[in-house]
């Protein structure tokens, strides 16, 4: 077994560019399969430059591709952009807990991601599609800035395309071009229709987008403790002993990233935090 | 296919629960249904405001022109009403509202709503509490738009 510190070197296979500031890397693990749950993530390590933590975007029964979707924000998420077909990254993972996938089983489901959070909600969507029946209602709500920003657009449209799940997408500004929703991702909420009591969501994108999703998902019915947000601070073991990712009591890496709305609502939105 | 009259589609859409029918009955002696063609303007800013809209089915969107670019800054679709300038002088329409996928709608003769409002306070409280709801909604719904959420 690895050394849980020590960055497995990965190959890129491939690249391909998103958006204006954000990729996705797919990458070979050495012995060619790698095993991972929705919501889990890896410790990205460029050679010199440095780690991150990043998310696990691709599916869950493709076990011989690593696949992450990345935003260019600064240093490391800069120098992992600048990477080419062939080239190698460290990996460490899969950490944390994931997106609750047996909680869901047999209960509505409300999908909701803003911006890039749709790279660590996508593993779960696929999963409730791929086992529609296992679930009831299913409702995807996506938001982005403008069309340009859409992540995984011809993914989206086959979701869009099917009659088993409402999948509705949204952007803050178009131009005529755009023919679909333009207004904030909240006000897509109220059309879920799902039955409350028995309602699970999962909220993943900035943190003020997952606090007005909230709001809006109380104003269903919707319990804190079946609302699912993944948090994120910043990380360095990644398995719980340094204390950097700390949030309140819990260690994000560890406990998290992804938290029912009831634990972590008292320091929610808390910058300090 | 079973037809509904106005006044029972009025009574089964959420702004207008709790209403009193006698209130229900009047306004929809206002209404009349409308059909929009996809391309078409429902709403042309600077006009004047004669009639205000609830969608049925189809979706618009409502646009301002920046310069030589037209934006779109909202997409009322099912269930959602369009325009407001009707409530108040100088009731002109401040935007342009076009039809990007065939309207069915109620229309609204905002001159009949806006006199009954005027004569039958407690009528026009019942209708404009609800229309400062939406209102209210929409305004938090642009705040949030305007801090650009996902930067
Ligand atoms: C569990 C977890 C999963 C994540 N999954 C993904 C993912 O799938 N895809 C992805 O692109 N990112 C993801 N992130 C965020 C990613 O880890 C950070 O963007 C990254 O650590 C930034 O490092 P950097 O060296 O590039 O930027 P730095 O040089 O450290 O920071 C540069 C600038 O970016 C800002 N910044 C730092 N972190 C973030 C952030 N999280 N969001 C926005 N701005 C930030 C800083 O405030 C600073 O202004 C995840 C984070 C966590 C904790
Ligand atoms: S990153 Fe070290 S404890 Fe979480």
């Amino acid at each position: 077994m690895p050394l849980p510190m020590l960055p497995v070197p990965m190959r890129i296979r491939r690249r391909v560019k998103e958006t204006a500031d954000t990729f996705t890397i797919e990458l070979e693990p050495p012995d060619g399969t790698f095993a991972f749950e929705p919501g889990q993530f890896n410790m990205l390590y460029v050679f010199g430059v440095g780690e991150v933590p990043i998310s696990i975007s691709g599916d869950v029964s493709r076990r011989d591709v690593l696949v992450h979707t990345i935003r260019d924000v600064g240093t490391v998420t800069h120098a992992l952009g600048r990477l080419k077909k062939g080239d190698w990254v460290g990996v460490r993972g899969p950490y944390g807990r994931g997106w609750p996938m047996k909680i869901a089983k047999g209960r509505d489901v409300i999908l909701a991601a803003g911006g890039i959070g749709l790279a660590p909600l996508r593993p779960a969507i696929r999963e409730v599609l791929d086992n529609r029946d296992d679930y009831g209602r299913v409702v995807v709500f996506y938001g982005a800035r403008t069309p340009g920003d859409l992540l995984y657009p011809k993914e989206v449209v086959k979701w869009r395309a099917r009659l088993d799940a409402k999948v509705s997408v949204t952007v803050d500004r178009a131009d005529r071009t755009w023919h679909g929703n333009v207004g904030v991702i909240t006000q897509l909420v109220s059309a879920a229709r799902t039955d409350a009591s028995r309602t699970v969501a999962m909220v993943c994108g900035p943190e003020i987008m997952m606090h007005y999703m909230r709001i809006h998902l109380a104003k269903l019915g919707i319990a804190d403790e079946a609302i699912y947000v993944s948090m994120e601070r910043n990380m360095k073991c990644a398995i719980g002993r340094c204390g950097h990712c700390q949030y309140g009591g819990d260690f994000i890496c560890k406990d998290g990233p992804v938290f029912t709305f009831a634990e972590v609502e008292s320091r929610f939105r808390i910058r300090s935090l | 296919m079973k037809t509904h009259s106005i006044a029972e589609i009025l009574s089964a859409h959420e702004f207008f629960s709790d209403m009193k029918p006698e209130h229900i009955e009047f306004i929809s002696g206002c209404a009349k249904v409308s059909h929009f063609a996809s391309g078409k303007f429902m709403i042309l800013a600077g006009e004047p405001a004669d009639n205000f809209y609830l969608i049925r089915s189809g979706h618009t969107a409502v646009e301002i022109e920046i310069g030589n670019q037209v934006r779109t800054i909202h997409s009322p679709g099912p269930g959602e009403f369009v325009g407001w300038s009707w409530i108040l002088p100088p009731a002109r329409w401040r935007y342009d509202v076009r039809v990007v996928e065939d309207v069915s709608a109620i229309s609204f003769d905002a001159e009949c709503v806006r006199k009954k409002c005027e004569a039958d306070f407690e009528f026009g409280y019942h209708i404009y509490r609800r229309i400062l709801k939406i209102v209210i909604e929409r305004l938090m719904a642009t705040r949030i738009q305007m801090i650009d959420m996902y930067a």
